[in-house]
């Protein structure tokens, strides 16, 4: 009874949904570091394609007790792919794992399992989370390479928030190097494409490119002058920033 | 059940923030997007309740990610977040003018008067209030950049999905425009936060 009624009003829901379109997706949090594996996603620095998540690490909801990556369900489903090369962070046993949140619901617990065990658990009772959250958990001298769930259980819903941690553990030592059958580590992440602060004058406007007050460059047949120093962005173009660039 | 409930809210929250009165007439019946496509791009400069409250709910933003931002100039010890932090200061001032420019020349409230507790639970109001400003004033030096850092991805993930709103169901050119560049430059913002806090 309850499947058949389920359907009428699923779609009376996604019509309602779709004439309001309005409605942005009810989105919460996910864990910034360590970096998830939808924290990589939205970095792009994995070397597939991860699909919808990219764009919005922090929806990974789905009913509370799951031991999948993405909760279970279909959505997202590449977060439960163990066969992709995740790239992993090098850490020691213990480890912060520190949480971004668009939404602060009230919470019960916030877990942390590696395989079927519970290595750790933080008990909020119901309260509001403060402005940031960090959980220091330790790894119980796991060492090489492990992925940590994380399972953040609101309070007042039946949902929680779900993540996946890829962590090298121990792996940075000196004379007991832990085997890995996974890709190279990538401990020290940095995104920022690697340019020079000054290009040479005249070059095109290239998003990536760190600009240094002064820069010149040309962008659609026109040239503009740096007002301030600045990684460019897409969406950031001259024409478009008159705080950044100024014609010349 | 839950889901009522946010609908319920969700269109409580949508009349409160829109209000056709005085608006031009959108081009294209809301009938439109129950088909699952956005609707024509009106080319008379028309705009409808979607455009509004996409700018609405970006004006609502502006505010306390101004006060996040000249903390993270003043107190950040690292250098690339002083500069992230000052270049999204000016640039969002500029988006901030002509938003507020466009909904007063369309006789619209320059933010959503609806009541607050509406907005819980579908990401409507910025996630970021005094409480959490106070919060970041408040960290350890130690502390700042993270404290700094998660707060800002999680405020400009919301800018996202104010613009996948818009560009899912807004019809005036500009406001499309301007959630394009909404969309890119946080993204881009995020990924480059993320790298910095890890």
């Amino acid at each position: 009874m309850r499947k058949r009624l389920a359907v009428p009003v699923l779609s009376i829901l996604a019509v309602a949904a779709s004439l309001l379109v309005g409605v942005p997706a009810d989105a919460h949090g996910y864990i910034s570091s360590p970096a998830s594996r939808q924290a990589n996603c939205a970095q792009h620095k994995t070397s597939f394609d991860c699909g919808d998540i990219v764009w919005e690490p922090q929806s990974v909801e789905a009913p509370k007790g799951s031991m999948q990556c993405n909760g279970g369900g279909s959505r997202f489903a590449i977060l439960n792919d163990n066969s992709r090369p995740w790239p992993t962070t090098s850490v020691g046993n213990n480890v912060t794992f520190n949480w971004v949140l668009t939404a602060r619901h009230r919470t019960s617990t916030w877990e942390y399992f590696v395989g079927s065990t519970r290595i750790g658990v933080v008990n909020d009772n119901g309260a509001t989370p403060g402005a940031t959250v960090s959980h220091n958990i330790s790894l119980g001298g796991r060492t090489g390479r492990i992925t940590v769930l994380a399972r953040w259980n609101v309070y007042d819903t039946g949902n929680a928030f779900y993540s996946c941690v890829d962590l090298q553990v121990g792996g940075g030592g000196g004379g007991n190097p832990t085997p890995s059958p996974t890709p190279p580590t990538n401990p020290t992440p940095s995104p920022q494409p690697t340019s020079s602060p000054n290009p040479p004058s005249g070059t095109t406007w290239t998003a990536g490119t760190a600009y240094a007050v002064g820069a010149t460059v040309t962008y659609a047949g026109l040239s503009y002058r740096c007002l301030q120093a600045h990684t460019a962005l897409a969406g950031w173009e001259p024409p478009n920033t008159p705080a950044l660039w100024q014609r010349v | 059940m839950k889901r009522v409930v946010a609908l319920a809210a969700a269109v409580l929250v949508l009349a409160g923030c829109g209000s056709t009165e005085g608006a031009a007439p959108a081009a294209q019946p809301p009938a439109a997007s129950a088909l699952g496509s956005p609707p024509p791009i009106s080319p008379s400069g028309a705009f409808n309740d979607t455009d509004v409250m996409f700018l609405q709910m970006m004006v609502g933003q502006y505010g306390p990610a101004a006060e996040l931002l000249d903390l993270a100039r003043s107190r950040s010890t690292d250098q690339k977040v002083r500069e992230l932090a000052a270049a999204i200061a000016v640039t969002q001032a500029d988006e901030a003018r002509t938003m507020r420019d466009w909904l007063a020349t369309w006789k619209q409230a320059p933010s959503p008067a609806a009541d607050p507790h509406l907005h819980e639970g579908h990401g409507g109001l910025p996630a970021t209030g005094p409480k959490e400003i106070e919060a970041l004033r408040g960290a350890a030096a130690a502390d700042f950049d993270k404290t700094f850092l998660n707060l800002l991805i999680g405020h400009q993930h919301q800018a996202v999905e104010y613009a996948r709103m818009e560009l899912g169901g807004g019809i005036h050119s500009g406001a499309l425009e301007l959630a394009t560049r909404v969309d890119q430059t946080r993204s881009s913002e995020i990924a480059m936060m993320l790298g910095m806090v890890a």
